[in-house]
């Protein structure tokens, strides 16, 4: 009976050539966006899930008050004393601390002549593999962190400094200052790690350091393992109390308080609300609009595989008939044209499997991933069991259970005529197809419109043709006035500045005295720079002046700047406020007087607020800012690197144009954008091929009636017009169910940023217009088609 | 073999009413041929649908082989038709996708019939009707006649007590109807009962008797030829 029902599908389908070639290759295309999607949902999904006691592992955020009050943030820094303390006044629930110390800007390590700065560098504690499950090849997880000159790497660090030799008990050097011997191997860390490093070395390093020991000096990720039975909220309850015991007098004397919470391993991954985090962090946002797309280009090419199979199944009524009248039941019919979807469907997985071999590189290569399907594992084929049988049910069910219905009766008298209800379900169809297509389109615009605004947007400064180089070793840390002054001899060097924080980069918070304020809690973002940041980076003045080291020799000392957004909320004019006093807490000995009132600009990212900012001349300088000439730029480059290279020895010459990092910022927005406008056009092509095939029955049925209609004197366009109608108003339908939808969806997402477009009417009409434009030329070639057929031909059809 | 009792079907749309049966009364015995005659619209093919199975009185009783199946469940009667009945129509039906072999096998694989007895029972019918050469064609292949001829083996090859045709020859020419006709007698006087709707009176002379039909219901019976029950 199956040879039957197989030999009867597979000789329709090759009959329908036209039909099947759409259905199959709407359903691969479909099915390989949803494998994809898959594998990158799952991809997302797993980070941390291998680690086995990852429910009892917590990592330990602050929640510092902004102002008072105002718990504005978190951030998983704290400091060194938090892990030792936690685990022992709280023995009975904590059984195991780790400190984790990532390395913000890299680290210099050495091997004999091969030197790379190092990303992955992490100080942590020796009970780091009793929390963590990465796989040690070499040395003894219980051991090899207990002594302090002992260091684990990657296998991937092993080859790239040793490659082939043995690199156990060979020496390496960290930062030009510590030797460390290798006592163990790790595999390479899973790209589904939040932590991500290629080097461990023992905290117990920095145990003399004195900072290492102060409770506010904020720089590592603490992590807890609790004891099995130990309840986390429970415990969180209790840690007021331990903050009160190590903070009390600091918070009474600031007015604010913090506190801590415990945030499961296993969310550490897609928490992107932690501030000052430098690990790993996916986008949930990412992994639901990316879930649903494929949902909806899977559903598209469902409809169109229930939308033909039942518009052609006048043709297949009277085979439906025969076999009624020979015996057949409806039940034995379901089960073949169900069949006979799974088979189409199986066909479409198929070919979606070569179309994902194909296209996951470039996939991997634009999102920076590693997706890859595991052919090794019985996951692979129970999962295309499953997709064949969901998505043939899913697409089969309909035709199904219509054709089993017929009444051979009707069927063999060819008196079949397509009942109404069908019909309508087939437009209802056609109309979700359209709408979910206008969706894309339209969240495609908006999120174009979104990043042509962050790159169009005035942020302030001007960010074109400026260097930023890092000041992150000690040899050019000795040497930056040497440094700056030597290569603002180039000709083609503009400006050169030293600051603390760059536009788009890090800012730190302080707490100020304000004269006249005192009684108010002051905290705000600081910026050190030396008198060259406002020319450098194109930062305008608004009142006062700008520091000047060389004419006022107290400025080094004794001068401050405000930006317009410190004026505002202070309510003062800029005459009241210049000459007015501050002081930056932990950072000045003496009072400074505010002698400028810079505009304000973007120093954080579009996604931010502009917050009070106050710019100092304390000497804190992390990085320099170079305003090149638009001539020669690569040459001017090259002879900076020069210089570079007389005054460092060890440190290799590293920088980033302020535009590129800029970009940096949007970079997740950056890849939405691509994979949206990349469905959005999959999704259309879909759903027109499937509008193409309808189109074309639909025109084929009405054939007589054209002829009628042009022997009573219908002109061509009349008749164009009458079958472009009436899909022009299933668009109009779809086009206002999408729209609220669309309104909703994208404002939610442009809401991340505080800076944005709005979701306008243009932006409704253009993408309206554009599936306008798509169904008609999809109809529109059957339209014309017939309506300049020959009427005679059309009416001898009957 | 068959008994209705007061059989009416009456078809309705949103505004009409048509009674296609009213009241019909009518008996056959195993191993009769009768002809159903009457002009177009008295009812004939639907009093053969209902015979067949393939549709449902409005009101009245049908027995079948002494069973009373008017109020039976849609399976209940596929299983009755599927091993009882073998059906022959004017426009042949036959699957299109299906070869010659394919189409005539159709009814025993429904039947459940294993694959090494079909081939032995369809090629046998398939001898008989003088297709063996054709069986691997496609019905698009064929003529006129050669495709009733499949329809005919259709019919029988799961030797139904019971054939119905409804206007068997009205497709063809006077030399392939006839042909048709030939064979339909030869299955009857092996045993079959056959009851045959026509408006050919030349076809309806191959019968044992006439039934004439108008505006839904039995007008006339013309024994023609002696039949011994």
């Amino acid at each position: 009976m199956y040879r039957n029902y197989l030999k009867t599908a597979l000789r329709n389908l090759w009959r329908n050539k036209g039909t099947t070639f759409i259905n199959v290759f709407g359903m691969s295309v479909a099915l390989a966006v949803g494998i994809i999607i898959f594998l990158y949902v799952r991809n997302e999904l797993r980070h941390d899930q291998f680690h086995v006691e990852k429910d009892r592992v917590y990592r330990v955020l602050r929640a510092p008050e902004l102002n008072a009050g105002e718990s504005a943030m978190l951030t998983p820094m704290t400091s060194g004393p938090y892990a030792p303390h936690l685990q022992l006044e709280y023995g009975e629930e904590v059984e195991e601390a780790v400190r984790v110390k990532l390395s913000w800007s890299g680290e210099l390590v050495e091997y004999q002549d091969v030197s790379y700065k190092e990303k992955g560098v992490a100080f942590v504690d020796s009970t780091f593999f009793r929390v963590f499950s990465y796989g040690l090849k070499e040395g003894n997880p219980n051991t090899v962190l207990n002594l302090p000159q002992n260091l684990i790497l990657t296998e991937r660090a092993a080859r790239k400094y040793f490659g082939t030799e043995n690199p156990m008990g060979k020496t390496m050097r960290v930062d030009d200052r510590w030797d460390f011997i290798v006592a163990g191997i790790l595999e390479d860390i899973p790209e589904y790690s939040h932590l991500d490093f290629d080097f461990l070395l023992p905290i117990s390093n920095m145990y003399s350091f004195s900072w290492f020991n102060r409770w506010w000096n904020n720089n590592m990720f603490t992590y807890l393992k609790l004891h099995p039975k130990a309840d986390a909220k429970a415990l969180e309850t209790k840690l007021p109390a331990f903050m009160d015991r190590h903070f009390g007098t600091d918070f009474e004397e600031m007015g604010r308080r913090i506190e801590l919470q415990l945030q499961p391993l296993t969310q550490v991954y897609f928490d992107n609300f932690t501030k000052f985090d430098n690990a790993k962090h996916g986008d949930k946002r990412s992994l639901y609009l990316f879930g649903i797309i494929a949902l909806f280009i899977m559903g598209i090419a469902c409809i169109n595989f229930m939308n033909l199979a039942t518009a052609r199944s006048m043709l297949r009524a009277k085979e439906v008939g025969i076999r009624k009248t020979v015996g057949a039941n409806r039940q034995q019919l379901i089960v073949q044209f169900l069949g006979e979807s799974m088979l189409l469907v199986l066909g479409a997985v198929v070919i979606g499997m070569v179309l994902v071999e194909m296209s996951l590189p470039y996939f991997n290569n634009l999102f920076g991933l590693v997706l890859a399907v595991n052919y090794s594992t019985i996951v692979l084929p129970l999962s295309i069991l499953t997709l064949v049988v969901v998505v043939g049910l899913l697409a089969g069910s309909y035709p199904a259970l219509f054709l089993s219905s017929f009444r051979p009766v009707q069927t063999l008298k060819g008196k079949m005529v397509a009942k109404t209800g069908t019909v309508s379900l087939r437009k209802a169809l056609v109309v979700i197809q359209f709408s979910l297509s206008i969706l894309l389109i339209i969240g495609t615009i908006v999120i174009y419109n979104q990043l042509q605004f962050i790159q169009q947007k005035k942020l302030g400064y001007d960010k074109e043709q400026v260097l930023q180089i890092p000041i992150d070793n000690r040899d050019i840390d000795q040497n930056r006035d040497r440094f700056k002054d030597l290569i603002l001899q180039n000709p083609n060097v503009v400006h050169v500045s030293m600051m603390s924080g760059i536009p788009g980069g890090f800012h730190d918070q302080y707490k100020l005295k304000i004269e006249g304020k005192e009684s108010e809690d002051w905290v705000t973002r600081t910026v050190f720079c030396d008198g060259d940041m406002l020319e450098t980076l194109g930062l305008e003045l608004l009142a006062g002046r700008d520091f000047d080291l060389k004419a006022y020799g107290t400025d080094a000392t004794e001068a401050a700047m405000i930006n317009e957004s410190t004026l505002k909320k202070l309510g003062w004019t800029a005459e009241e406020a210049i000459g007015k006093s501050l002081e930056i807490n932990m950072r000045d000995t003496m009072p400074r007087k505010i002698v400028g009132i810079v505009k304000d600009y973007n120093f954080l990212s579009l996604k931010e607020k502009i917050e009070p900012l106050v710019l100092s001349t304390n000497v804190d300088y992390r990085l320099f800012a170079v305003k090149l000439k638009t001539d020669n730029v690569q040459a001017t480059i090259g002879e900076i690197e020069d210089t570079w290279n007389s005054l460092v020895t060890t440190y290799p010459f590293e920088y980033q144009f302020l535009d590129d990092a800029y970009q940096k910022l949007y970079q997740t927005e950056q890849q939405q954008h691509a994979m949206m406008q990349f469905f959005a056009f999959l999704a259309i092509l879909i759903a027109c091929l499937g509008l193409f095939a309808l189109a074309t029955f639909t025109t084929e049925r009405r054939t007589k009636e054209i002829g009628i209609r042009k022997v009573l004197g219908a002109s061509v366009s009349d008749v164009v017009m009458l079958l472009s109608k009436e899909f022009g108003a299933l668009i109009l339908i779809a086009f206002l169910i999408a729209i609220p939808v669309a309104y909703y969806a994208m404002s939610e997402w442009l809401n991340a940023f505080e800076y944005h477009v709005n979701v306008g009417i243009g932006t409704f009409v253009l993408a309206g217009i554009l599936m306008l434009i798509f169904a008609w030329l999809t109809v529109g070639y059957q339209s014309v088609k017939a309506a300049i057929g020959n009427p005679v031909r059309a009416l001898r059809y009957e | 073999m068959i008994r209705t009792v007061n059989l009416t079907k009456v078809y309705r749309t949103d505004e009409i009413e048509t009674t296609a049966l009213n009241g019909v009364n009518f008996n056959i015995a195993t191993g009769e041929f009768v002809a159903v005659m009457g002009p177009s619209g008295c009812g004939k093919s639907t009093l053969l649908n209902i015979i067949g199975m393939i549709d449902n009185p409005t009101s009245g009783e049908y027995n079948f082989l002494d069973q009373e199946i008017s109020k039976y469940s849609e399976r209940q009667r596929a299983d009755l038709r599927k091993a009882n009945l073998g059906f022959i129509f004017q426009s042949f039906n036959l699957i299109d996708e299906l070869t010659v072999f394919e189409n005539v096998e159709l009814p025993l694989i429904y039947n459940n019939i294993k694959s090494s007895e079909r081939k032995k029972m369809v090629e046998t019918v398939l001898e008989r009707m003088n297709m063996m050469h054709r069986k691997n064609h496609f019905p698009q292949q064929l003529s006129g006649g050669q495709q009733q001829r499949v329809a005919v083996s259709r019919a029988i090859v799961h030797k139904p007590k019971l054939i119905l045709a409804d206007e068997p020859t009205g497709n063809l020419d006077s030399e392939n109807g006839g042909e048709v006709m030939q064979l339909l007698t030869q299955l009857n006087e092996e045993g079959t009962t056959i009851i045959m709707v026509t408006h050919s009176s030349r076809d309806a002379e191959y019968a044992h008797r006439i039934v004439r039909l108008l505006d839904g219901q039995i007008v006339a019976e013309n024994q023609l030829k002696g039949f011994a029950v």
